[in-house]
């Protein structure tokens, strides 16, 4: 709709000059009218052919010039739609549509049939799009007679597609023709992928069900799990607003060798700002923390250098600094371990020497919060408010922000660590430790969930995959393991010693490898086989501290010890955010909103569990089934053969005697029965025994008897 | 090489002009959004929560009557509109929306004992225990607003009969209406007999109801524990059961026409409701003429294989059971949860589900396949619960009790009934109460969770309590001691007998002593 006032109000304001002249071309006859004229005239009316020859003569000396213009437009070569049918005769002036009754019951009838397949008119859709930006061009150059001659063609387009415009303009058609059935639409093999990541897993077997009711429930059910998904993979191919960032190479050119000024020289204005470099040496090494939106940034210093900044606007909105003549409220005189953004921007934690502080945007300290001790590492999960923890004496503390309770305090009993990483896919906590283990935490038990040996020595960064089944660890043998969650499975091992690894938003892995250097490793071909995509090395003697990408944008941030840099990694941010998750815009009032809800649905931190999608689902049977008595039967029978086939040794001294051979040969059928018959006359005598002990009493008193419990 | 990053400039993804909306950008890949389970969890818990802190479903009373609640009758051509008769015999008109009286209908000499209206809302039939059908001119609802100093109406015309009368039923589309009584009548509006009497038996007809599906014919419930049904093309019944206890009332399923439920009453106590046996109600769907004529009279199975009728029957034994009318020999559904006998039945329009006043002082709703109820309704105030009526749009229900007053609440208890428009009147705004979209978007969606996450302990727990008065908390648990011993000691019979001597009745037809053609 909004492309068809687009259009027509573009159009109205070219009316008066050429008098409402519609030029229309069906191969070389070319047919010129007055609208007024034509307005009088009600479509498919076919008596209109003589006042059509009058205004011919009427017109001529317009007709020419406009006949002269639409050759050259010919011979430039106007993308044409091939017009097999006969098209509409005239435009006239611009207003409502009169509809026809009979006209506009055919016209619902191809509806039905074309809103069979959506993507086929978002594809024509795409065309008039094209078309009409085309035509805006061709109004700006003044050359208005071909802008209607495309409109006629758009116009021709809304025939088949049904009154998208009919309230702005009027068509007079000629005839109008029934449009052919569209063909299916063959899903491409992207678009199944796209389907099935919104089918979330599985379908249910419904094969082995027997309750025929719930059956019919489900496989309703199912069905709408189909269209859904189908609608929603629709939706991601057609009215997504962003493409996602490339780099692509020719030739022997390599990706890992293109540096951050090639880059630069290829984007716009507006990405340039988000390369740059912060010199502070004073008061690093840096470490860094994004807001879940991606706007907002908190960069910590180890010496106490705290600053709080607005990355869309490159606004610094408050700093905490080590600075004796500044007022004493704004200085942090610790040092600043870790640094985590809460639910939003507005609260921050930090975890300083002794404790750590909770503080609000404006540099307010809100909460010092004592128990969790000197705090190597903070993390916070924001579905379910924890500010989770691990401190010197490696104990994991998970405290409750809303409501100040402590959940759980574990002792990792492994030492102390300051790797610790949320798995976002199911919130459990991974802690990697001196012994070259990883353990797997939720708040609910004091045991680990999970406890592997990863690394032969120390654990010195971890990194976990958006969609919960990766999991990347680094150690001191120099080297970085990528792991299956799933199977709990070495994928790959790279080479290399990092301090702080991260996964992208689209799988990019970036991990400060060698002090100066942040290497990017991709999942460039699909299959799990990381490979190195990008590098970047800053000044010699800088140490990396923290290497943090920006959510949905294409940015790394590098906090280290003379300041921090960005840089762009195109095809690391996911390009579409959602607004009801997380929103780089969002005003003050949806902020508050958002808080609101977001309390609302506060996650219990029992649904922290290694398989979150277990919530809700039924527990299988566990009970055993032991063999049946066909089985057994078929066992016993199995074994009495053995025992007959075995052939017995050819022995001297009359021992190989028929007697003593049957005689023998029986004995062996016996022992081979023997294992089964003690079993039955096990079952046997139990039987007996509880008969006989119901026998005692009466049967009206049998049910007084204490139940003896089966030994 | 090709380079792309992203890049995104605050114009495109912000609004214009302070005026408009924000814009809102979707993404609906699952990464994004982890831990849904949890989520929809949690927000499935809230719903049932705040369903249950939003449950307020009583909307108001309406006094005016000087006795209890008798009867009490829909206007088909009103929403809002609604009479009602009290044991004084007086019959009021009532505006739900103002809950005030618009006439009164002086005249009976006894108790109102039936209330109809007919096809098109102009004719108010009554009924009563001094032995007279009166026939009354409904106003205009323009008219009635206007002089509301003489809003006394005079009868069109009044018809005396040889007994008191104890049900009345008009037709839903036709001319004629029917009498319970001694015997079953069938009367026309023009006529001061009745063209047409019938009779089985010599026990007295104590509720009716056409089938509004078939306009022709009828069920009554007798207190010779029967149900009968009637057709007017017949000289004499068609069918009839014979039940343990006496039925009090009976209401056809609008969209099962086949489908009918009945009220039992319990025997002890059969003198106290006596005189207070409630009425048969059968609603309207599909062609349902010759099918039934088929089924009842002609016996061609072949043509009944894909109809369903049931009749949905309240009853003394504090149950409720549906019947299909095909087959009277064992019951549908038996909907169990009152604790004394069962008073009046009316089924919502939609058909899947009816609510029930019961002696117990409580109005309850169930599905119309469920059984056991899905709400209780009950106020200290009220008192036996003589007569219900779901309203005509299915949304409210309105309950007239011994306390003389009568009840309107809300069918869903929890439901938000929206903000009313700019309009000028009271009686307007009550018509004009909706939802925003987003608000109703929001409600589908939280149902929808609630549906989805029901089976889980903690949402069904919460969704499944009711705050019950002591007395009816107590019967009921004394009620399930009572048939949990009574089943344990049916349990051992069986156990002691030899095997076959007794056979264990399924409860769906316990009740039923026997089926006369």
């Amino acid at each position: 709709m909004a492309l068809a006032l687009e259009l027509s109000d573009t159009t109205s304001e070219r009316t008066p000059q050429p008098s409402g002249v519609a030029v229309q071309s069906q191969g070389d006859d070319m047919e010129t009218n007055n609208g007024e004229l034509e307005n009088e005239c009600s479509p498919f009316e076919n008596d209109g052919v003589t006042n059509k020859l009058e205004c011919l003569w009427e017109n001529q000396e317009l007709i020419e010039p406009l006949q002269m213009e639409l050759k050259k437009v010919k011979a430039t070569g106007l993308t044409t739609i091939v017009e097999e049918y006969e098209t509409p005769t005239v435009i006239g002036d611009w207003k409502p549509w009169k509809i026809d009754e009979s006209e506009e019951m055919q016209r619902r009838d191809c509806i039905a049939e074309l809103h069979k397949s959506y993507r086929e008119m978002m594809r024509k859709f795409d065309i008039l799009n094209y078309q009409k930006m085309y035509a805006v061009g061709f109004v700006q150059q003044n050359e208005f007679q071909q802008f209607q001659v495309l409109l006629q063609r758009f116009i021709e387009d809304e025939a088949v597609q049904g009154g998208r415009v009919q309230t702005y303009m009027v068509v007079k058609v000629a005839k109008v023709q029934k449009t052919k059935p569209l063909p299916a639409v063959e899903q491409t093999e992207e678009e199944k992928m796209s389907v099935k990541k919104y089918l979330r897993g599985e379908a249910a077997d419904l094969g082995e069900l027997q309750d025929k009711k719930l059956k019919g429930q489900l496989a309703v059910r199912e069905e709408l799990y189909g269209k859904s998904a189908q609608a929603a993979a629709q939706a991601e191919k057609w009215l997504m607003p962003s493409e996602g960032g490339y780099l692509e190479v020719e030739g022997i050119e390599k990706t890992w060798r293109i540096k951050q000024d090639a880059i630069a020289a290829e984007v716009d204005i507006l990405s340039l700002r988000k390369q740059f470099d912060i010199v502070l040496p004073d008061l690093g090494p840096y470490t860094l923390d994004f807001s879940l939106s991606g706007r907002y940034m908190i960069a910590a210093g180890k010496k106490g250098h705290m600053a709080l900044l607005d990355m869309k606007n490159m606004d610094l909105i408050k700093e905490f600094q080590w600075d004796i003549k500044l007022c004493k409220s704004f200085q942090v005189r610790e040092t600043v371990r870790d640094v985590v953004f809460l639910h939003n921007q507005k609260l921050f934690a930090a975890a300083q020497k002794k404790y750590v502080y909770m503080y609000s945007d404006n540099g307010t300290e809100m909460h010092c919060l004592k128990e969790h001790g000197a705090v190597t590492k903070l993390q916070f999960l924001n579905k379910h408010f924890l500010l989770t923890s691990i401190n010197k004496l490696g104990q994991l503390h998970y405290q409750d922000i809303t409501t100040g309770e402590m959940i759980g305090n574990y002792r990792t009993g492994l030492g102390r660590t300051d790797t610790m990483e949320v798995n976002p896919y199911n919130n459990v906590i991974g802690v990697g430790h001196s012994g070259g283990t990883v353990s797997m935490w939720k708040p609910t038990s004091a045991a680990p969930l999970v406890k592997m040996l990863c690394h032969q020595g120390p654990v010195t960064a971890m990194a976990f995959h958006s969609n919960g089944h990766l999991m990347a660890t680094a150690g001191m043998e120099r080297k970085i393991k990528l792991w299956d969650l799933r199977k709990f499975e070495v994928l790959q091992t790279l080479p290399g010693t990092t301090k702080s690894m991260q996964f992208s938003q689209k799988g990019l892995l970036a991990a400060a490898t060698g002090g100066s250097f942040v290497q990017v490793f991709g999942d460039l071909s699909g299959s799990q086989e990381y490979s190195r995509y990008m590098g970047h090395s800053i000044a010699k003697g800088y140490q990396i501290r923290k290497v943090q990408f920006r959510p949905y944008e294409d940015v790394l941030a590098i906090g280290h010890s003379q300041g921090w840099s960005s840089i762009l990694i195109p095809g690391s941010g996911e390009p579409n955010f959602d607004t009801w998750v997380a929103n780089p815009f969002e005003t003050r009032k949806q902020r508050n909103e958002k808080e609101v809800r977001s309390l609302l649905d506060k996650l219990p931190p029992e649904t922290i569990m290694l398989d979150p999608s277990k919530i809700g689902s039924v527990k299988p049977a566990t009970k055993k089934e032991g063999p049946t008595k066909q089985d057994i039967e078929a066992q016993k029978e199995a074994a009495i053969e053995d025992a007959k086939k075995t052939k017995l040794k050819k022995k001297t001294k009359g021992r190989s005697k028929p007697s003593k051979v049957t005689k023998k040969k029986q004995e062996a059928i016996m022992r081979a029965k023997k294992p089964f018959l003690e079993k039955q006359d096990e079952k046997v005598k139990k039987k007996r025994k509880r008969v006989e002990e119901e026998n005692q009493l009466p049967k009206s008193l049998q049910r007084f008897a204490r139940k003896v419990p089966a030994s | 090489m090709k380079v792309k990053v992203i890049s995104r400039s605050t114009d495109e993804f912000t609004r214009e002009r302070s005026q408009d909306l924000q814009r809102v950008f979707r993404n609906f890949d699952p990464t994004l959004r982890t831990q849904e389970k949890a989520v929809e969890y949690v927000r499935a818990l809230n719903a049932a929560k705040l369903d249950k802190i939003f449950a307020r479903p009583f909307i108001g009373a309406m006094d005016g009557h000087i006795d209890a609640v008798s009867a009490m009758a829909k206007n088909p051509a009103n929403l809002k509109w609604l009479f009602s008769g009290s044991m004084d015999g007086d019959i009021r008109l009532w505006d739900l929306a103002t809950r005030q009286t618009v006439c009164q209908f002086p005249g009976h000499q006894g108790a109102v004992r039936g209330l109809t209206a007919s096809a098109d809302g102009r004719v108010l039939v009554s009924c009563g225990t001094d032995s007279t059908v009166r026939l009354w001119n409904v106003p205009l609802p323009s008219h009635a607003q206007d002089d509301s100093s003489d809003n006394e109406a005079k009868p069109l015309a009044t018809y005396v009969w040889k007994s008191a009368f104890w049900g009345v039923d008009h037709q839903e589309n036709g001319e004629l209406f029917a009498t319970a009584g001694a015997q079953v009548d069938i009367w026309n509006h023009n006529r001061s007999q009745p063209i047409n009497t019938f009779e089985w038996g010599k026990d007295t007809a104590i509720s009716v109801r056409f089938n509004p599906g078939e306009p022709n014919v009828l069920a009554t419930s007798g207190s010779d524990r029967s149900i009968t049904i009637y057709d007017l093309r017949l000289s004499s019944p068609a069918r009839k059961i014979i039940m343990q206890t006496k039925t009090n009332s009976i209401a056809w399923n609008p969209m099962e026409p086949m489908n009918f439920t009945a009220l039992n009453v319990q025997e002890k106590r059969k003198s106290v409701f006596y005189t207070w046996v409630g009425a048969l109600l059968f609603t309207y769907g599909l062609r349902l003429d010759f099918v039934l004529y088929n089924l009842l009279h002609v016996s061609s199975h072949a043509a009944l294989g894909c109809w369903l009728l049931t009749c949905y029957l309240a009853n003394e034994d504090c149950n409720c059971y549906s019947y299909d009318v095909r087959k009277m020999n064992e019951a549908r559904c038996v909907h169990r949860d009152h604790v004394s006998a069962v008073m009046d039945i009316d089924y919502s329009p939609t058909g899947r589900e009816f609510v029930t006043g019961s002696y117990d002082r409580t109005v309850r709703i169930f599905q119309y396949n469920g059984g056991h109820s899905r709400e209780i309704y009950h106020t200290k105030r009220m008192q036996r619960v003589f007569c219900v009526k779901f309203s005509n749009d299915g949304s409210y229900i309105i309950s007239g009790s011994d306390d003389t007053n009568l009840r309107l609440w809300k069918a869903k208890a929890s439901e938000q009934l929206g903000v009313p428009e700019a309009v000028s009147s009271i009686a307007e705004s009550f018509a004009c109460l909706q939802l925003l979209p987003r608000e109703r978007k929001n409600h589908e969606y939280l149902e929808a969770v609630k549906n989805r996450y029901k089976h889980l302990p903690e949402v069904k727990r919460i969704v499944r309590h009711r705050h019950l008065p002591k007395p009816i908390y107590k019967a009921a648990s004394l009620r399930r001691i009572m048939t949990d011993a009574q089943r344990k000691k049916d349990e051992r019979r069986r156990a002691h007998s030899a095997p076959g001597s007794i056979i264990n009745k399924p409860l769906r037809k316990r009740r039923i002593i026997k089926e006369v053609e």
